[in-house]
């Protein structure tokens, strides 16, 4: 048997109060806007990922080496996803908010936010592309530094990474003769998507407490990144959020998360409840 | 964590105020726990949370399959809601579901442990983690070995820890290896005496 990931390391809320210390006084990178569980177990992940003996070593890493600040921020923001997550998540979206979206003949401007992995940014490509909206459509896609973006911009992907993706993929577009394949390049023994899709991306750094604004969008897409935050940090990301949605703008969160608990759910109507599709009220 | 209503029990002249039921299953163990719901009491109230493993993409069908014979509410938390009394919990397809450390349920779609997510060795741990001695922990019949760490974690803060009686689970593997990692665990029961146990809570 495997060890359990993390038996042997074990940092407790302790552990994590000094790090942020170091990480606050040193870096202006304040962990306590992540839910504890969650960042204990990337944090551990962390350590094992270095090699480092605890949490003491990387506490004493950060505080000696700055140049390992952004690999740790990184390495902290790191998640897995798959493209078409909940293919009928995806479907709502291309059937009941793309034809919302483009009734004026106007540019549609969409956020992808907190988007450590590159999966949801893709699938968004992927649809527009699809429905012949790509090049009307300008999507920002941020990252908490440099060295994050450039890791999720282009990934390459092994054979077997790619599995759960074409089968959501199959789901969402219900058509077993056109996979996902068609996007992808072989590059060496991995594959990458195809140039085309990423022409229109634009790859911003964005840390949450920066006061320029991001204004006039259509659509915040931002699945399950809440589940990583506290509620008090979610709340003021939803009012940030709020504040970057042009009125009748769609706010895409996961299929488990909840935001009825914030201050600016009732400037929300629900779109769709199963798939977690809000609204911006137009007043 | 206000709202809970403490359940009392004797083990002899110990009293033991339990506050929450985690019980993890894979192949095999749907028969036994929706059997289980159904006999449980309508004033159980010691909230369940079901760790079960299932199909990723299939999102719905599984709470109405539970719900059908049970005599509690079955739902799937969402992501920061409370555990409340007289609930039963069903960890969602494709998250991990977490115990937070304050007493709330947490989500995260980090990589699957033991090929799977949920993961039961997450949820028993974190779970664990926040009730420490108020905490039963169950495993059932299942073809991997996820949930053996889990149930370790559960004995190491004191709780209780059960186990489906492998001779009789449709699959040996999950309960064998919960029994062999935990080492002592408090009680390896068959179904039946598992239902009545938790009934006389």
């Amino acid at each position: 048997m495997k060890p359990f990931p993390g038996e042997e390391i074990s940092i407790g809320i302790l552990g994590l109060r000094r790090l942020n210390h170091v990480t606050s006084r040193l870096y202006n990178f304040d962990l306590r806007s992540y839910a504890a569980t969650s960042l204990i177990r990337k944090i551990e992940a962390v350590i094992q990922r270095n090699h480092l003996k605890d949490i003491d070593a990387l506490i004493h890493l950060l505080e000696t080496r700055s140049s390992f600040f952004p690999v740790f921020q990184s390495q902290l923001s790191y998640s897995c996803s798959e493209l078409f997550r909940d293919p009928a998540f995806w479907r709502s979206f291309r059937d009941d908010v793309l034809p919302v979206l483009n009734k004026n003949n106007q540019k549609i401007r969409i956020w992808v936010a907190g988007c450590s992995s590159g999966e949801e940014v893709l699938s968004i490509a992927i649809i527009l592309y699809e429905a012949g909206l790509y090049e009307k459509t300008s999507v920002l896609v941020t990252g908490l530094n440099e060295l994050s973006i450039s890791e999720t911009r282009r990934k390459t992907y092994q054979d077997k990474q790619l599995e759960i993706s074409e089968s959501n993929y199959k789901r969402f577009s219900s058509n077993e003769n056109a996979p996902i394949s068609r996007y992808l390049n072989r590059k060496d023994n991995r594959f990458v998507f195809k140039d085309e899709l990423y022409k229109n991306l634009r790859y911003e750094v964005f840390n949450g407490s920066e006061t320029n604004e991001i204004k006039g969008l259509h659509l915040v897409l931002c699945r399950n990144y809440f589940i990583y935050c506290t509620p008090e940090y979610q709340n003021e990301m939803l009012g940030l959020f709020t504040g970057s949605l042009l009125p009748g703008g769609f706010l895409a969160i996961g299929n488990k998360e909840d935001i009825s608990f914030c201050d600016d759910f009732s400037r929300y109507l629900v779109f769709n409840k199963k798939e977690k599709i809000f609204q911006k009220r137009p007043y | 964590m206000k709202g809970f209503l403490i359940v009392e029990k004797y083990t002899g002249d110990a009293v033991m105020n339990y506050r929450l039921v985690i019980i993890g299953g894979s192949a095999g163990s749907f028969q036994v726990v929706n059997q289980m719901l159904a006999k449980l009491p309508q004033d159980f109230k010691i909230p369940i949370v079901l760790v079960l493993h299932r199909l990723k993409h299939v999102r719905h069908g599984f709470v109405e399959a539970l719900s059908q014979k049970s005599n509690l509410p079955v739902i799937e938390p969402e992501d920061k809601s409370s555990i409340r009394p007289g609930y039963v919990y069903l960890a969602p397809a494709n998250y991990h579901l977490f115990i937070e450390v304050n007493g709330r349920f947490a989500l995260s779609t980090e990589e699957p442990v033991n090929h799977s997510r949920p993961a039961i060795d997450l949820s028993f741990k974190t779970a664990a983690y926040c009730f420490r001695e108020k905490l039963i922990g169950i495993i059932l019949s299942g073809a991997n070995k996820d949930g053996a760490y889990g149930l370790k974690a559960i004995k190491q803060t004191g709780g209780l820890t059960i186990v489906q009686d492998p001779m009789e689970a449709q699959i040996p593997v999950m309960p064998m290896a919960a029994i062999e990692r935990t080492g002592k665990v408090d009680h390896i029961f068959p179904v039946n005496d598992i239902f009545s146990f938790l009934c006389k809570l």
